[in-house]
């Protein structure tokens, strides 16, 4: 019982994160603009995408699995409470919250 | 400005100097040592993209810094580290163009493991990754990276505070 309200309570925290903590956006300005790169000789273009696809319930079910699971095995290998708690606070506001503790 | 000089940075002549060490102690890593990054969206396809955590946001993962000594040492004494880890790229994997939020942070990529046909585009500049040599851009650019060899790309992820005047206002 107590096992799964800490399951229940980790997946909150996680789809919260997941909401909140959407740092990055794909987009390709550039690409579209068909700009010439400047690159190194014999470095290849950027490859091309596949056709994106409709995002669906079970995408965003398994997008958050995954941010669930990324935070529960780093966060086993962090050793103090208190850093787990700044670990997933510093996450969701994605910035260190406190000093570093030495 | 997209991608600076990486060496006008005091901490990247000394990474640079010691990447074999920290090379080596990447290869004594498993597999289950890496988590999958959870950002699965900004990859082009269902391909991998792990990374084995020292800091995140500041937070030292110790077990982590345990089973790498001496590189946790180094990226601790970056200024301004915020985070570190090593970055794998499965062969094959595209991370398509995205763009970070501004945070005040610069990101330094040393390659460790470089396959070839490896690279990574920030705005219009596309540079290859070189093993024991580092990159540092400006994560708020449009980015992308991709892997087409047939082996994992590895490289040491730094990000830490730009120092003043290196970020437009």
């Amino acid at each position: 019982m107590a096992q799964s309200t800490v399951n229940r309570k980790t997946r909150l925290v996680a789809l919260k994160i997941m909401a909140e903590i959407e740092r990055s956006e794909p987009f390709s300005s550039v690409e579209s603009a068909n700009i010439g790169w400047i690159k190194e000789p014999g470095v290849d273009d950027p490859p091309p995408r596949s056709p994106s696809s409709k995002p669906t319930l079970r995408g965003e079910i398994q997008q958050g699995w995954g941010y669930v699971l990324f935070i529960w095995n780093l966060s086993k290998r962090i050793r103090s409470w208190k850093n787990r708690a700044r670990f997933v606070l510093g996450l969701i506001l994605w910035k260190p919250i406190l000093p570093d503790d030495q | 400005m997209v991608y600076y000089d990486a060496q006008q940075f005091e901490f990247v002549a000394d990474l640079e100097a010691n990447w074999q060490t920290m090379q080596q102690e990447l290869s004594q890593l498993r597999p289950k040592d890496f988590v999958a990054y959870p950002e699965r969206y900004l990859l082009d396809q269902n391909t991998g993209w792990d990374v084995f955590g020292l800091y995140f946001v500041g937070v030292k993962i110790d077990i982590n810094c345990d089973l790498c000594p001496a590189t946790a040492r180094w990226v601790k004494s970056v200024p301004g580290m915020i985070t570190a880890g090593f970055s794998s790229l499965a062969p094959g994997a595209h991370i398509v163009p995205h763009s970070g939020r501004p945070s005040g942070v610069l990101r330094c990529h040393m390659g460790l493991v470089v396959p070839e046909r490896c690279a990574l585009r920030v705005g219009r500049e596309i540079k290859t990754w070189k093993e024991g040599k580092c990159l540092v851009f400006d994560d708020t650019s449009e980015h992308e990276a991709w892997n087409l060899s047939d082996r994992p790309r590895t490289v040491l992820l730094l990000d830490f505070k730009a120092p003043e005047g290196f970020l437009p206002l």
